[in-house]
This record gives structure tokens, sequence and C-alpha cells, in this order.
């Protein structure tokens, strides 16, 4: 019998060897890489088609315009690591506006309990998705599109279905304002984004999610409390939810029962361009992000040529299903 | 007798386990020394697996004690177990592939800095240091997934063996894997062995057992036949401890009434099997033996095809046939009852009558309308005559015991009067009533003329159904048999791959 040393298949040894070689196709690889290049890319070909798109101007209210759905993204993305998510977003935007707006304008409550009170909304609901989804075990579907009417209904309910509003000025710096000229929601965002992001790839307690969406019965059986970190992922996005839906609500002083429908789909997409998968165990905040910045573009450069409004979900829809068809016949090389 | 007694580090005590029904485990005693294999062997059901999840705290035992360097200990749970120095190394690996392999070794233990963040750099380092302890050179960084199986094993031990495994479980550990892979994991094991470390090994494979281990412990029908010194034993005693019974002879042997070849099967390669030929007659019973992962599925998957083979031919009363997939098959008229009932058989959360209904539509349809009078009069006819017992046809099958899933799954089949019937593990996990019927049930289609394949781990099953028994290991035929001129321990000897008469049945493994 012929001793072979540990034999490892061909790919184990390319990758081995590559360490410099390989260096750039490995960064390409990386989700994030690729979506920046593909931002640049399509700003490069903005800029030439429409004399408007590259100014600061326009940069900036852009940024405005994503940063509370980005907000949201961070705490989807998370669900979507351990292989969950939450339709219920949208409608706790909704109602947590309601509520904060309801608590300053009639209940004249200093800012922070009115804020913390929205806050508690979107606690109060991801608990109750957590808890539907670990202990009962509802499928997230099932139990966040029940939530989702629940929230919705409740927040038309309380209004009566017309808007709370004249919400005061000074609280409408938080969705209107600047610091040093940069809108205040896109810094409450990139504070976001950068701690939750450091949290997730260095941070023993938010790695768990990956190891939970990569298998959860190992991940079990590797101590890891999966329940419990399920729920309170239900728990943070809730929570986004409702601060996104708080500055969203003091951007437009006013709390509207209607708004913000459609936008749980738009998030879960936005994810799934930046690198996440609805079977959980990958993605990142910053892909989820750029993922997000990417539709806010195309959306603006549509603007921007004159295209119809609405015409944009054609183009998003299509974007999502080329980045996830991409993404499979890639991994069917391997 | 005292420094024995010293090297101790793992025992299990007058252990019992009951399942309702069975008693999975009587009064089972095992030891383990410090720096030693200890392979445990045991037919199918003989009670191994539920000894291994007792000590690695997955199940409970109902009785007696486990000791741990002396001490009495109490597993709750595998977490406790792992904290303890108990790790089981499970046969489908529990791992996060998703993950990079440094990530899978430190799962939940990482090393972190003062800021209490993961310290990525050393964690790539100590798991490249003990990997390459092994004999392995793997990439830390990269995910799991792009290692192949016997590679993630190796690496599931490591992980154990970084948690301060002291006593490791493994549980058939080269069922999937290749003879040079094999021979890696080997070289793990025993430099596991030089470092202390007690190792449990349990397996199928006699050739390895007694290539690997120190000591051999055999359980038959969950009890403990005894324990030997591996180097003072031979595989021939080991495979008549196994056996061990008295073969009687309580199965009726079918009179071969009627002799045409109905299925040929020549050379044929497909997806874990290589070369196989075989033929079975109408009127006869052909057994096929052999451990689990020896292509014995694999080849019943081909030719009702599943996954059609690759290569070979296979002949329906001499004609070639094409089968493609499995509707082909049923115009033809074969019949695959498979070995999973609830994972590939069964509409667990449909009724009686529409499971059987399933693959019965043609019969008891005019045009595109279902006739439901005819149906539930084709459940009825079958619940009768199977002495199915179920409330009524309307009843779900996921509510009947597991003899009277196993009949409706039969009755799913039989009402389609199939000429060549393949039955896979046809009693597995049935009482001892449902068996004796499933078993008169085979003969009655054999006898009215029908061609029969029983594909069983069950020695007694086997010996007793077949007219003719086909051994498999590996993925080939390594011996066919005339069942009255065989013995139980010609047929576990050519299974394991411990050949008695000197014939070498080592093969080339060659994927």
């Amino acid at each position: 019998m012929t001793k072979q040393k540990s034999t490892l298949g061909i790919a184990e040894t390319k990758l081995i060897n590559s360490d410099i070689a390989g260096l750039l196709i490995r960064l390409l690889r990386v989700r994030e890489m690729a979506m920046v290049v593909l931002i640049l890319l399509s700003c490069v070909i903005m800029s030439m088609l429409s004399p408007y798109f590259f100014s600061i101007t326009n940069f900036l209210s852009i940024a405005r315009g994503f940063s509370m759905e980005g907000i949201l993204t961070i705490g989807m993305a998370l669900l979507l690591i351990t292989g969950a998510f939450d339709l219920s977003v949208g409608a706790v935007m909704a109602l947590s506006g309601i509520v904060t707006a309801f608590l300053i304008v009639s209940l004249r409550m200093p800012y922070i309990i009115a804020v913390l009170g929205g806050l508690g909304v979107g606690v109060a609901i991801g608990a109750i998705n957590g808890t539907l989804v670990t202990r009962i075990k509802v499928n997230p579907l099932i139990a966040t599109l029940g939530m989702m009417t629940i929230t919705r209904g409740m927040a038309l309910g309380v209004t009566q279905g017309s808007p709370v509003v004249n919400v005061p000025l000074d609280f409408a710096w938080l969705g209107q304002g600047n610091l040093g000229g940069i809108p205040v929601p896109f810094i409450i965002l990139c504070v976001l984004v950068l701690v939750v992001d450091i949290l997730l790839r260095k941070g023993r307690t938010l790695r768990q999610l990956y190891y939970i969406g990569g298998n959860q019965k190992a991940a079990r059986l590797s101590g890891i409390p999966v329940d419990r970190i399920i729920l309170l992922t239900f728990i943070g996005s809730g929570l986004a939810a409702a601060l996104g839906g708080i500055i969203t609500m003091a951007r437009l002083t006013s709390g509207i029962p209607t708004a913000y429908a459609g936008v749980e789909l738009r998030v879960i997409a936005a994810c799934v361009i930046g690198g996440a998968s609805l079977s959980g165990g990958e993605g990142t905040i910053i892909g989820a992000l750029l993922g997000l910045v990417f539709m806010a573009l195309v959306s603006n450069a549509m603007t921007m040529l004159g295209v119809s409004v609405y015409w944009e979900g054609v183009v998003t829809g299509a974007i999502l299903i080329l980045a996830v068809a991409m993404d499979m016949l890639s991994r069917r090389r391997l | 007798m005292d420094i024995e007694e010293s090297n101790l580090i793992f025992e299990a005590h007058q252990v019992v386990k009951n399942y309702p029904g069975t008693c999975a485990l009587d009064s089972v005693d095992f030891s383990l020394k410090k720096g030693e294999v200890h392979a445990l062997v045991g037919e199918n059901g003989a009670g191994k697996s539920t000894l291994m999840q007792i000590m690695a705290g997955v199940l409970r035992s109902d009785n007696g004690s486990l000791w741990l360097n002396g001490s009495e200990v109490h597993l709750h749970d595998p977490n406790q177990a792992q904290h303890l120095g108990i790790s089981l190394v499970f046969q489908e690996l529990a791992l996060c592939t998703n993950m990079s392999v440094a990530e899978n070794v430190f799962t939940n233990i990482q090393p972190v800095n003062h800021f209490d963040f993961i310290n990525f750099t050393d964690m790539y380092e100590e798991t490249h240091k003990s990997l390459q302890a092994f004999g392995v050179e793997l990439d830390p960084r990269i995910p799991l997934r792009n290692y192949n199986l016997a590679t993630q094993q190796i690496v599931e031990i490591a992980r154990a063996i970084q948690r301060n495994a002291s006593v490791l479980l493994l549980d058939e550990p080269t069922s999937s894997i290749g003879n040079r892979e094999t021979e890696r994991l080997f070289q793990v094991i025993r430099s596991l062995r030089e470092r202390g470390i007690g190792i449990v090994y349990v397996s199928h494979k006699l050739d390895e057992v007694f290539e690997i281990s120190d000591r051999i412990t055999v359980l038959k029908d969950g009890k403990l036949i005894g324990t030997v010194i591996t180097k003072e034993s031979t595989p021939d005693e080991i495979v008549r401890m196994m056996v061990g019974r008295e073969f009687d002879k309580m199965f009726p042997q079918s009179e071969i009434t009627q002799i045409a070849p109905l299925l040929k099967v020549n050379h044929l390669n497909g997806k874990g099997f290589s070369d196989v030929s075989l033929e079975v007659n109408s009127g006869e019973v052909l057994g096929i033996f052999g451990l689990t992962g020896a292509g014995r599925s694999e080849l019943a998957r081909a030719i009702f095809g599943i996954d059609p083979p690759t290569s070979g031919e296979i002949l329906l009363d001499n004609h070639v046939v094409q089968i493609t997939n499995p509707r082909e098959a049923m115009k033809m008229g074969i019949a695959y009852v498979p070995e999973d009932r609830k994972l590939d058989g069964l509409f667990l959360e449909m009724s009686l009558k529409n499971n059987i209904g399933s693959t019965n539509l043609d019969a008891v349809s005019q045009g595109e309308m279902v006739n439901n009078h005819r149906l539930s009069a084709l459940a009825q006819d079958w619940m009768r005559d199977l002495q199915i017992k179920s409330r009524n046809v309307e009843q779900l099958v996921n509510y009947l015991s597991g003899g009277n899933q196993q009949k409706v799954l039969f009755a799913k089949w039989l009402a389609r009067s199939p000429r060549l019937l393949i039955a896979d593990e046809p009693t597995r996990g049935v009482d001892v009533g449902a068996k004796a019927d499933i078993h008169a049930l085979l003969h009655e289609r054999a006898r009215n003329g029908a061609a029969v394949i029983v594909i069983s781990s069950e020695l007694p099953e086997v010996m007793g159904l077949s007219d003719r028994i086909v051994v498999m290991r590996a993925g080939k035929i390594v011996g066919v048999f005339n069942s009255a001129e065989t013995t139980e321990e010609q047929l576990v000897a050519h299974a394991a791959g411990a050949s008695t008469n000197g014939k070498h049945l080592n093969e080339v493994n060659n994927d």
C-alpha cells in the first residue's frame, strides 16, 4: 500500500498556494467589493448621462432618502443571517411614528420620553415576533405577516386613518436637520452601521448569528443559546424599524398611518443584493447597506433621466433576481 | 490490576435503556482506558448507537451509572458532556459549513482580545497548529464547505480536542469516506491515542476494527456479549459473537414454482455501486444483504429510475429497457418500497385513503375525475387484506403505529400488482406482529409469480425470506449464496470484509 500524504482536493491546494496572486480574485469575490465596483460604475455612467447627477446636493439628498430604510436594513440583515426575516417592519415604522407623534403633540411629553415610547412599540412587536418563532415555532413568514397586519391595523385604528400632525419644528431636526452639512439621519445610520458591522465581524455575541444560520442543530450542540439569540434579533429588528419610523416622522413632521407599505420587501431585497441569503448564514451589514445604496442610486438615476417613477419596480425587481441568479451560477462552478 | 484500574477514564455500569416494546440496552458494562481505542461492534439494532448517545449525554439511561475519572457523572445534555471532556462526533457531522475552518474549531470558545473582540490572528494560528498536528494542512480562513466530507470530519475531531476532550466517541467515522481518507483518519486517531485520549470507535467494518482498536466490545440485541483484546482475537471470533444466535427456521421457505428470469442486470454502474450483475426470477425472493452504505439502496434506486445508472444494462423479460424516472419504472410493473417510510414513502399529513391513492389514481379515476367511491373501496380492501389497524380510511397516517404505517406503504405499492417488487428494509422499526405479516405478504407475492427483491441489514430476515442472497460491500457484489447452503457467519464475513477463506475481497475504491 502506498502511503500518501494528506490528500487535499484540488480546490484546497489552489486556495493555499495562491496567497498573493489570488488576492485580487478573492477581493472581487467578496460581495462588498463587487457592490462598490458596481456603485462606482453606475455613478460614472450617470455622470455622463446627466449633468445634475454628480453634485454634493444630489448625493446628500440621496443619502437622506435612504437613511431610514438603511436603519431598517441593519435589523433585517441580522435576522436574515440567522435564517429568519421580518415582514412587520414597515407597519412598525408607521405605528412607532404615530405613537411618538401622539406623545409629543397630545400629551406634551418630553421628546426623550416620546422617543422611548416609540421605540417601546418596536421592542414589543419584535418580542412578540421572536416569541412566536422561537417558542411556538410559528414560521417567520406567518408570524411576521400576522404581526404586520395587526400593527398596521392598530396604526389605522388609533388614528382613524388620519395623520397625527403639528409635530414641533425643533423635533423635526432629527429628520430634516444637518450637522456640519451632513443630514442627521445619515449620521445616525453611519454610526449604527459601523458599530453593528464591527460587532458582527469581531464580537462573539453577534458572531453567533452566523453559526445559527449555518446549522442550527450544530449551533445548539456547541452551546449557543439559539432561541434566545433569535428572539433578541427579532427585538433588534423591531427596534431598528421603530427608530427608522421615528426619524421619518420627524422628517415629515407627522405620523402617517398608511405610510411605508412595502418597505419590508425593499429592505429584504437590498440585503439579498448585498450578499445575504434567505436560508441564512451569509451576509454583512455593509453589504446590505451597499445593496440599498445601489437601489437608491438606480431610482435616483431613473428620476434624473426622466423615467416615470412607476417603472422603478421593474428595474429593482430585475436587479434582485439578477443578483441572486449570478450568485447561484457562480456557486455551481465551484 | 491496580494499575489497570487507575488507567480507566470512562466507565458505564449496568446501563439500561428501554423503549416502548423493546429493551435497547440491558445492563451493559463498558470501560475505556486512557490512550485506548475501544471498538464497539454489533449488528444493526444491537444497541451501539444508544450506548454512544447515553455516554455523550444525548440520551439519558433508565438505569445504571457513568463514571468519569473515578467519580460518578450525570449527563443531561451534550454541552455539559463536552464541558466534562466527552465529545461525540456524529455520523452526520454537526458543523456550520458556511463558517471558516477556524470558527468551526473554536465555536463559542473563540480567543478574544481586551476589547472582547475575537482575536482572529490567534484563532487562525491555533487552528493551523492543531490541524498540523494531525498532518492536515488547511487554510483556516476559508469556509469549511470548500473541503470534502473526510476533511470536515477531521475538523470536527480537532474541535473536540480544542475543547480538551479526554474521551472521544466516533460513530461510524468511515461510513462515508474513501480508503485513502480512512488511512489519514487512522493516523489522526493514532496520534490522539498517543496523547492519552480514550477513543470509542463504532464501526461495521471488521477489517478497520482490527487495524485500529486495542479492545473490542460486542453487543447483540442490547446485551453485552463480551469484551476481548484485539490482538488475542480473530475476525471469526467476533463474527460468531455478533451473530451468536441459534438460527431457527421460523420463516416459510418459498417453493420455486416457476423459473423465468424477469429482471437481469448486466455490469451496472451508478452512484454508490459499480459493476453489478444479477438476475431475479419470477416467483423468487432475492435477498440483498450488506452493511449500511454498501450500495444496496443505491442499486434499487437505479433500477427504479430515481438515480438512473451511468452505464450497464437492465433487461426486463430479456429486453433491454431504459428507465430514466420512476414513472417509467412503474409503467413496466416495478414497485419500490423505500427504506425510510416517513421521508420517502408516505404523505404523513394525508389520509390512509389518499396515501394508497397516490400511486393508484389511474385505477380509480374516470378521465380527469377521481371517483371517490372507488378510491375508498380500494383503500378499504387493502386495509382489510393487510389488517391495517386504523379507525377508517380517512385516518391520517401520521397517527398510525409504525407497523401499520409500513403496511399502508406496502398497500400503496401492492395495489398496483407489480411484477417486480423491491422492498428496502421492509420491516425497519415495526413490531413483531407486523413483521410477520409483512414477511408473509412478500412470500405470497412471490408465490403468485412476482419477482421480489428484499434489501435488509437483518440477517434472520434475509436468511429466512430469500431463496438466494446477494452480498454487497463497498458498492460491489462480493458473493451470491443459496440461502439453504450458507451460514450467517459466511454472510457477515463477506459483508464486513473479513472473508474467512483467505480470499481477498479488498478492492480499490475508485472515487
